[in-house]
């Protein structure tokens, strides 16, 4: 990489390979400039201890940061803003509320185009307010989301067949380590509150045996296996399928979910190539999957399927329970006498040739917990 | 730091929310009072990049007298009263 004289160095600690490269792409087009200079990406974080390696070294002047970034709290973004580099923030949503008093005040959306990009890395707090004060004005004439009282499970999963299929929702798997931790406990916790905003599905994966119909109260009629037995040859029959077999909890959620394998007799109907499609399906339908996995899939011998789950997983959250021993260490999540630790967070697709090779892999920052 | 990772959420020990929710077939977050239930809302709020996810608990039905008040007019106090 070429460094130009004068050039705004700029770091991006996004961790989505899309969007990184839809930001390099503006930022490096000749004709891009903030303030009359050009611009140059001179770091790439993967992880919030990146960013907080760049601020700390100076190595860049601005840092534009993803606000899902390993999930980073909002008030540890807030102490980011304050050491000194000018951040600017992607959000999702830059009109609600939490952000009006966010310092500097530079968020943008997710999908900023070069005229906006330019504004936040100058750091035009006006121009970026005006903005985000219009869109907030807009979304309010216009409510886009449906009435949660209105939803149900089948309208749900239509609104969701509706998403345009370019893009890819975020794939989450829950993962363990070998023994019961609290998984499914996790992964249903988070689809149901992950289902408030907006549509998500929860998939019971687990090939040992999913309890996923019993703790939730559903049908195990509608299940995984029925799915694998249908002709999912167009879009429009996965369509039929999943809202045949996709169950709604229960209000004010949207999520849906999809029972696992009844019977172990039945697990062999689940194959490798029918999950990953149906994962991709499912991915293409809803902004969010969470994967209840088997809590295996780390080495060769285990389940093929949990293999496919971390492969395909934007994000694996790792469950752990703290044993007796650990839990009377003097380690802080432990001394809260916590029943279970939401670990991971680390992002496997860029990383999934260095994963199976079982060399490096790319840890985010400790810096989301917090006492 | 957990295993080299970082830990995004910590769930407390709540085996009477997560019990209260099994019998109820119900996610923990719908749970009123159960402690599980917040570190999860909190880890979607961030997983989505929203605002925060307010998620109402259930109502739960009004629980019936206790076995001793169920007891006490009929079984007790008419043994009592014979």
């Amino acid at each position: 990489m070429t460094t130009l004289g004068n050039a705004l160095q700029v770091a991006l600690a996004i961790d989505v390979p899309e969007r990184e490269g839809q930001l390099l792409r503006i930022v490096h087009e000749p004709a891009f400039t903030v303030g009359g200079r050009p611009c140059e990406v001179t770091r790439l974080c993967a992880s919030i201890r990146d960013l907080e390696h760049v601020i700390s070294t100076g190595s860049a002047e601005v840092a534009v940061v993803a606000s899902q970034l390993n999930a980073i709290p909002y008030r540890n973004l807030v102490a980011l803003a304050h050491r000194g580099m000018r951040l600017v923030v992607m959000a999702p949503d830059p009109t609600d509320r939490q952000w009006d008093d966010f310092p500097g005040g530079l968020v943008i959306g997710t999908d900023p185009n070069a005229e906006v990009l330019a504004f936040a890395l100058a750091g035009d707090r006006t121009s970026i307010t005006a903005r985000r004060q219009r869109q907030a004005a807009q979304s309010r004439s216009s409510p886009s989301r449906l009435p949660l009282g209105a939803v149900t499970g089948a309208s749900a999963a239509t609104s969701a067949s509706r998403r345009p299929s370019a893009k890819r929702g975020v794939v989450i798997a829950v993962a363990g380590a070998y023994r019961p931790s609290g998984k499914s406990l996790v992964a249903a916790g988070l689809t149901c509150a992950l289902g408030v905003p907006g549509p998500a599905v929860l998939v019971d994966a687990n090939m040992r045996f999913g309890t996923t119909p019993f703790t939730l109260g559903m049908s195990n009629g509608q299940n995984l296996c029925q799915l694998a037995d249908k002709c999912l040859d167009s879009e429009g029959a996965w369509d039929a399928a999943l809202l045949a077999e996709l169950q709604p909890m229960r209000e004010p959620t949207q999520a849906m979910v999809l029972a696992g394998v009844p019977r172990p007799s039945m697990r062999g109907r689940v194959t490798e190539g029918f999950y990953e499609r149906l994962v991709e399906a499912l991915a293409e339908r809803f902004p969010f999957v969470v994967l209840d996995t088997s809590g295996e899939g780390w080495a060769a011998a285990d389940w093929s399927i949990d293999g496919v789950s971390l492969r395909l997983a934007d994000r694996i959250l790792l469950v752990i329970r703290p044993d007796v021993q650990a839990s009377r260490s003097h380690e802080k999540p432990c001394a809260s006498g916590a029943a279970a630790i939401v670990s991971g967070w680390y992002s496997t697709r860029p990383a999934s040739e260095e994963w199976r090779t079982g060399q490096r892999l790319r840890w985010s920052s400790g810096s989301a917990w917090s006492p | 730091m957990v295993l080299g990772l970082g830990v995004v959420a910590v769930i407390p020990h709540d085996p009477k929310g997560v019990d209260a929710a099994r019998r109820r077939r119900r996610p923990i977050v719908c749970q009123a009072k159960a402690t599980a239930g917040g570190p999860l809302l909190d880890l979607a709020t961030r997983l989505h990049g929203g605002g925060p996810i307010v998620l109402p608990p259930d109502v739960e039905p009004a629980s019936g007298p206790s076995w001793w008040q169920r007891l006490a007019p009929t079984g007790v106090g008419g043994a009592l009263r014979w």
